[in-house]
């Protein structure tokens, strides 16, 4: 049978209907004909980054202060780089406070606005557009932090852009200003049977957490997407610094422009905290003729609260996904703390992973020796495992505190789970004996999950990331763990339906419907806090006002689910008369101006993986062996190698053992890398001719393959014999070595001396030796930093 | 090649069979490479690893039960034959989501005239080094397959073809197993 017969035989047996024409001419692959550039000969080299394949090209942000709020526009670039039309599906972060009021798409060069619908209506409205061959685009709510937007009927070849405006309330500690912009989604563990797939994301969706499949994106393997971030800030600015690098620049009309460095991706929140040299008062509000917005500021000096004996409970969380920098920076977190409470508290530390660990069964006073012996056990922890975190929170909520005890549970974690609704539940039916304060580590933190646990649980929420000074942040925070210092804050006059506390080092604010031209604010018991006069503001606060509002319905509703129907009913109204982006309402915008003919294909666009420090600390680095009968593409239940991001001695890169699926990106980065570091090691070594430099080609490779297999024996063997045999070849006798070879040989002989198998063989000889060895060629003493941070573990 | 799949089009597979399909294609599959970094067996964790970075699209659940089709043996098979020729996951998956099955199909069919790269390791004899030449490879006739060297002969294509031509009365095209 002929070819053209085959094929035919197959169309009609299976009724596929696909279009078979041979490739006569030329010659491809079947990676050149889905169209993937060819491999070269090398095939070892690192991956095409490949930006332009995806649908997002890049992201613009513009930012501008106004008062104690920003207004942030966000476009997102879309291409089509396929020859028929295309659907996209993209699930993009969200500040977890802020207010989505605008939504426009631009299709060539009109842009169209669009407008917020119930979302029965603004999928009805999408769907028919989609049908109807129309471009259009809706965002719909999975998460406060996270949106979903589709987009449908984009031409071949042609952009769109989809802009979104964000309104929200900058958070204001210690007259330090704060602006927190996430630019991607971090992934999250998801507990429980999967029952089902909904939605386009990489996790199925649980018994547990029934919107996983919405609520984790699927992570791009290998190259990020540009940010273009611009912040507006009004002078006098007395410091600034951010999470990433600033570059910042003054302009005419007296605004400070802030840009990020040349190379910013959306990897991390974007965090830029700024002083202004303007004089604060302790209470400033600002008013747009219908709604009010009060902030109060704690009074600088701190009362030290009545003597109350503290009972201090910390859960840190030791999961794959605090690998790194994370567990450190918790790690350092929960011993400062400890070290600041006095003799007559007590405390409890637990940790958790799959399991929950403890550092002891009952509470212990805090003397220096037990604090000493917990931040020993602290300091012992390694991360790994999945992050159930419903056991420990339960058992730390249920216990009764010990009478004339403040009891206060702090949550040290970076909130990667998506079995909010089940944790919100449980923590809200905890009756209230202790208050429950989180800190959120990481690039990118779950805010919105860890902020309204602690807001259903009365406490508050700090987000540190590795890189920032985090220690006087959390000194604030720290003190504030003993609770509030003025409660019920309200203005003089008006009845607030809701309890606003003063916590010391964080300002608190809300937002009131009155025409008011100056506020005195009190506490509960109408103790005067402070008065200011109200400044007009060109910006509107309804749609703040809503969405403050809304954000106390949600947490109501996350603790208490029986009385959803009417929190719903009240969120949709609100969500359409502000025209805001809600739960249950939804923006949708159609361009009706021309239709797409043809078919379309669908594409999820993924999100880029968020950024990992990893400090280098050979003693407490893990490492991992490799999936036992596969390379890059299995996922076996075995470790995977930690090493340099970026090929920076310092910065390392890590991916957990987990049960489920969370990090496949750490593994693909991983053999990235080490292919470019061997290609580097070569040109550090000047390697090029086998013939005439046998030994420096050789030690190349067995210092390559040493670190990269584990530590197998035979491997050990085989590579010291090579290099034994090359290094005796080039000299008769052992007596007329140079010191420096004689040293070599020595060490060659102690590598293979490695290889016995002595359970114990202490792993920092091995580093001393490589450490000789390296020295000895004359490497670069940062390649020999950072392969001693990757030697594996005997 | 295609042929293999034609009778797996209606089928429906749990994970643990759809693995065991993809092991069982891929062993009938010609010249695939082993080059070490690729292993050609597949299991259920691969699979779920594969749909967690998008190259294999989600199934459908029926109860709690998770049921694959066609398409996601098509993916796999094809994210497999890439992995062989030495492409990375990360490429994969910049490119297998934007292909839709006939696509693929189309793709996969058309190496049954042009057979993919053969690489051939040569392994040195220091510790699994691996220097790789490119050889091409045509297919004459079923099970029939021609290995050319381009650095000696540029036009292996058109040299297939004609014997390809001069071949087709003497191989044997019955149906396979």
């Amino acid at each position: 049978m002929s070819w053209e017969n085959r094929m035919n035989d197959f169309n009609r047996r299976t009724r596929i209907g696909a279009s078979f024409t041979p490739n006569r001419g030329g010659f491809r692959t079947l990676g050149e004909l889905i169209g993937l550039p060819s491999v070269g000969a090398d095939t070892l080299d690192s991956d095409n980054s490949g930006g332009s394949a995806f649908a997002l090209q890049r992201v613009v942000m513009r930012v501008q202060v106004t008062g104690d709020c920003a207004i942030t526009e966000t476009e997102q670039h879309y291409r089509n780089p396929c020859d028929i039309a295309l659907d996209v599906v993209h699930t993009i972060p969200m500040s977890a406070a802020g207010a989505i009021v605008a939504f426009e798409i631009r299709c060539g060069k009109r842009w169209i606005a669009g407008d917020c619908r119930t979302n029965a209506a603004a999928r009805a409205a999408f769907t028919k557009a989609k049908r109807s061959a129309y471009q259009s685009a809706m965002l719909d709510q999975e998460r406060d932090d996270i949106q979903t937007l589709k987009m449908a009927n984009i031409p071949p070849h042609a952009e769109l852009v989809v802009k979104l405006t964000i309104i929200e309330r900058l958070r204001v500690t210690d007259g330090r200003f704060e602006i927190r912009v996430p630019t991607t989604i971090g992934m999250k563990y998801v507990p429980g049977i999967p029952v089902d797939h909904e939605g386009t994301g990489s996790a199925a969706d649980t018994d547990q957490a029934s919107d996983a499949s919405r609520a984790t994106p699927i992570v791009r393997l290998d190259g990020a997407t540009p940010l273009d971030f611009q912040l507006r800030l009004a002078k006098p600015i007395s410091a600034i610094e951010g999470s990433v690098d600033l570059v910042c620049n003054d302009e005419k009309d007296d605004t400070m422009l802030v840009t990020l460095a040349q190379d910013a991706t959306c990897n991390c929140d974007v965090v830029v905290r700024f002083w202004s040299r303007e004089a604060r008062t302790l209470v400033r509000a600002y008013g747009d003729g219908k709604h009010v917005m009060v902030v109060v500021d704690p009074p600088a000096q701190r009362q030290p609260k009545a003597e109350m004996q503290r009972e201090a409970v910390y859960l840190l969380d030791c999961s794959g996904s605090m690998q790194g920098a994370n567990l450190q920076l918790a790690k350092s977190v929960v011993t400062h703390s400890l070290r600041a409470l006095r003799p007559s508290d007590q405390f409890e530390v637990s940790a958790f992973n799959t399991d929950e660990l403890r550092f002891s069964d009952t509470a212990k006073r805090a003397t220096s020796s037990n604090i000493e012996a917990a931040c020993t056990w602290i300091d012992a922890l390694t991360a790994g495992g999945g992050t159930e975190m419903i056991a420990p929170i339960q058992s730390a909520l249920h216990a009764k505190s010990t009478p004339q005890c403040i009891r206060t549970v702090l949550l040290v974690t970076d909130g990667a789970v998506a079995n909010d609704a089940v944790i919100f539940q449980l923590a809200a039916t905890m009756s209230p004996h202790a208050r429950l304060y989180t800190i959120g580590v990481g690039y990118a933190p779950s805010t919105a999950f860890l902020s309204r646990l602690s807001r259903i649980c009365n406490g508050s929420y700090l987000p540190i990331a590795p890189s920032v000074d985090w220690l006087t942040e959390f000194a604030d925070f720290d003190a504030a763990l003993v609770g509030p210092i003025a409660l019920g804050l309200s203005v003089d006059g008006c009845v607030l339906p809701y309890k606003v506390d003063l916590f010391a080092g964080r300002s608190a604010s809300f937002i009131i419907k009155e025409k008011l031209k100056h506020v005195r604010v009190i506490d509960a018991h109408g103790k005067v806090i402070g008065e200011s006069p109200v400044t007009p503001i060109s910006m509107s606060l309804g749609a703040l006002w809503a969405r403050d509002e809304i954000m106390r319905l949600e947490d109501r509703r996350a603790g208490f689910p029986d009385h959803a129907a009417d929190v719903d009913v009240r969120i949709e109204d609100l969500g359409v008369r502000y025209q805001l982006q809600t739960r249950l309402t939804s923006f949708v915008a159609i361009d009706q101006s021309k239709k797409i003919a043809g078919k379309s294909i669908a594409m999820v666009q993924p999100v880029d993986a968020v950024r990992v420090d990893q400090q280098a600390s050979s003693m407490n680095l893990r490492v991992f062996s490799r999936c036992h009968g596969s390379g890059d593409s299995d996922f076996g239940d075995h470790r995977v190698y930690s090493l340099a991001d970026d090929f920076a001695p310092d910065a390392l890169l890590g991916a957990p053992e987990s049960h489920s699926i969370t990090r496949p990106i750490a593994l693909q980065q991983v053999k990235a890398a080490w292919r470019v570091l061997r290609a580097q090691l070569r040109a550090q070594l000047r390697i090029t001719d086998k013939q005439n430099e046998p030994m420096r080609w050789y030690l190349c490779d067995a210092m390559y393959k040493l670190t990269q297999e584990p530590l197998k024996a035979s491997i050990i063997r085989h590579a010291a014999s090579q290099l034994l045999k090359f290094f005796c070849d080039d000299s008769n006798s052992q007596d007329s070595h140079s010191p420096e070879q004689a040293a070599v040989y020595e060490l060659l002989s102690s590598l293979g001396n490695l290889c016995l198998p002595v359970p114990k063989q202490p792993r920092h000889h091995f580093i001393l030796l490589a450490d000789k060895l390296w020295s000895v060629v004359g490497v670069d003493l940062e390649v020999v930093r950072f392969l001693r941070t990757t030697v594996p573990q005997s | 090649m295609i042929d293999l799949l034609s009778n797996s089009v209606r089928k429906r597979f749990s994970l643990e069979e759809l693995a065991a399909e993809t092991n069982r294609l891929l062993a009938r599959m010609p010249l695939v490479l082993e080059d070490g970094r690729t292993a050609e067996r597949v299991d259920g964790r691969t699979i779920r690893y594969y749909q967690s970075i998008g190259i294999v699209t989600k199934p459908q659940y029926e109860g709690r039960q998770a049921v694959y089709r066609f398409e996601h043996l098509l993916r796999i098979l094809v994210a497999k034959r890439l992995q062989s020729q030495g492409y990375s996951l990360a490429q994969i998956q910049s490119a297998l989501p934007r292909q839709t099955n006939e696509q693929l199909l189309q793709a996969l069919a058309t190496l049954e005239v042009i057979v993919d790269p053969v690489i051939v390791p040569q392994r040195s004899q220091l510790m699994g080094q691996v220097n790789a030449q490119r050889l091409e490879c045509f297919s004459i006739g079923k099970g029939v397959t021609l290995i050319v060297d381009p650095r000696m002969q540029r036009n292996g294509s058109s040299l297939a073809q004609h014997l390809a031509a001069e071949a087709a009365q003497f191989v044997n095209d019955s149906p396979g197993i």
